[in-house]
């Protein structure tokens, strides 16, 4: 099975480190606020395995899944999923700005979803000399039951996956989400040809 | 060929709304779709902040997505399941749907112009409201459904299958959290001679009304349901031998006390009742559980029915009706 060459891995985590640090960027000003995203450590795996890892590292907890799609030019198309584990969404309204009365839970969990996917995605597709459209975000799951199940359900489509962890921490508190990419086998093969196109580049 | 001209027939019959604003919320455009069922012209209020011509709109919360949309250079959006509505348009099912304005979605899109590279936002909205009346159908339908494969048809308290499921899992609680767990299972008396005395409808009503009438004496937290023909079981959580065998002698007493009018006659029913606790030996399944009950509700009957016993060790294991 065609998974990244050793290459195309670096050539992806360095085009992903420019675009957290975009996003980043772009957080800090939109928010107002301090705000680190600790530059992620991305791991390719088959989409076959993600529910087993996500199984285990979210097991007992409580857990948000919000999943959105994406499609760009020259091929690139998957869908990015959030994982949250929150005990209050309190800080998320916190961080996105709104009152008490704003917005409920499943809409905080959007909102900040879509700026997170949009904004590291945007910059990403930029590396790739791209740009995506996005679907709507949509919540996929939510309290106490069966997340393996789901991340299944979802990876059955799905050739690859791209586990992206996002520390995401500002000043007074923090929260951690994980972004999975997944990207289908043919999308996969587009990205695979722009990376060696990069690497000729710069080669 | 000149491609150009398409874009404004295009875009105003177009079934979705196109709503364009500045960065300071002023109407820059609309199209057609949003023009009729506002009623108001674009001439009329193009440069109004969007806030004067829809005067419902949740200010904040709106300033705050587009200011993200213009920060960010990235998309927003709005679903219908967690708002109904952004804009306050008519739809055209005003009779079927069920609400008076039409659902949507909405997406906030980020618009740089060309030459002067001004930033603008497109809101799109799209008609979810037939959407939104499939998805109330089905969760309607979804919610019959549960209830018949939960509860008994005749008496409408839990059947035989999901009464077990809630065992099952209220062992398994029991167990892991070393809490108290009893059972109560209980019988009609001469149910046959009811039947044969009133007729089959006169049985299935002293079971209708037995069953509502014990339901009202219990708690939120105890689960009644139909085990058998007229044999019934009660699941009672955090709860010990004593405070069960309270329960179940409370309950016989007020059943036999209990009238029931069925076609001018007075029917006097009477229960027997078994009950047993899980701390009272190391029960490994639920269906030990139930078998210690059902031997103490077997003593009960032997000792003349009409009420009840709790399970010993010492209790003879079979059991005859």
């Amino acid at each position: 099975m065609a998974m990244l060459s050793a290459e195309q891995q670096d050539a992806l985590q360095e085009l992903i480190n420019v675009a957290m640090g975009q996003a980043s960027n772009q957080l800090a000003r939109h928010l107002n606020t301090l705000v680190h995203l600790q530059v992620p450590a991305i791991q390719v795996i088959r989409a076959s395995e993600a529910p087993v890892q996500l199984g285990q590292l979210y097991a007992d907890k409580t857990m948000h899944l919000i999943s959105q799609g994406f499609i760009g030019g020259a091929g690139i198309q998957g869908e990015a999923m959030l994982l949250y584990n929150l005990d209050s969404t309190q800080q998320l309204a916190t961080i996105l700005g709104y009152q008490h009365q704003d917005a409920n839970e499943a809409e905080m969990l959007s909102d900040i979803s879509a700026i997170l996917t949009t904004t590291f995605l945007n910059g990403l597709a930029r590396q790739l000399g791209s740009s995506l459209s996005y679907s709507a975000p949509l919540q996929l799951h939510c309290h106490n039951s069966d997340l393996s199940e789901q991340v299944n359900q979802l990876a059955k489509r799905w050739k690859v996956a791209l586990q992206v962890n996002i520390h995401y921490q500002v000043t007074d508190y923090a929260f951690q989400c994980d972004m999975i990419l997944l990207i289908p086998g043919t999308a996969l093969l587009a990205l695979q040809q722009q990376l060696d196109a990069i690497l000729q580049d710069y080669g | 060929m000149d491609t150009h001209w398409l874009a404004m027939p295009i875009l105003n019959q177009l079934n979705s709304g196109v709503l364009v604003l500045t960065t300071d919320y002023c109407i820059s455009f609309y199209n057609q779709f949003i023009e009729r069922r506002l009623g108001v012209p674009l001439s009329e209020v193009r440069n109004q902040s969007v806030f004067n011509v829809f005067t419902d709109l949740p200010e904040a919360w709106l300033k705050r997505k587009l200011d993200s949309v213009v920060a960010l250079n990235a998309p927003s959006f709005s679903s219908w399941e967690q708002r109904p509505y952004v804009l306050k348009l008519p739809h055209m099912r005003p009779v079927s749907s069920g609400s008076d304005y039409m659902i949507q979605n909405c997406s906030m899109l980020p618009l740089n112009h060309p030459k002067t590279g001004e930033t603008y936002v497109c809101l799109l909205i799209e008609d979810a409201t037939d959407v939104s009346i499939y998805q109330q159908e089905l969760q309607r339908n979804m919610h019959i459904l549960q209830q018949a494969n939960r509860f008994d048809g005749l008496t409408k308290v839990y059947n035989r299958s999901y009464w077990e499921q809630l065992l099952q899992s209220e062992f398994l609680r029991a167990k892991r959290y070393h809490q108290p767990l009893s059972l109560i299972l209980f019988d009609l008396d001469k149910f046959k001679l009811l039947n044969d005395h009133y007729g089959h409808l006169g049985g299935d009503f002293v079971l209708i009304e037995l069953a509502a009438y014990i339901q009202s004496l219990l708690r939120e937290s105890d689960f009644l349901g139909r085990y058998g023909g007229e044999e019934f079981g009660i699941i009672l959580p955090n709860t010990a031998l004593q405070g069960a065998a309270e329960v179940a002698e409370r309950i016989c007493q007020r059943v036999a006390e209990h009238q029931l009018l069925f076609n001018q006659n007075i029917i006097r029913a009477t229960i027997s009742l078994g009950v047993a606790e899980l701390g009272q030996q190391e029960l490994q399944e639920p269906q030990d559980l139930l078998r210690c009950a059902d031997v103490a509700l077997y003593s009960s009957k032997r000792q003349g029915r009409n009420r009840s016993t709790c399970y010993q060790q010492a209790m003879p294991e079979y059991r005859q009706k």
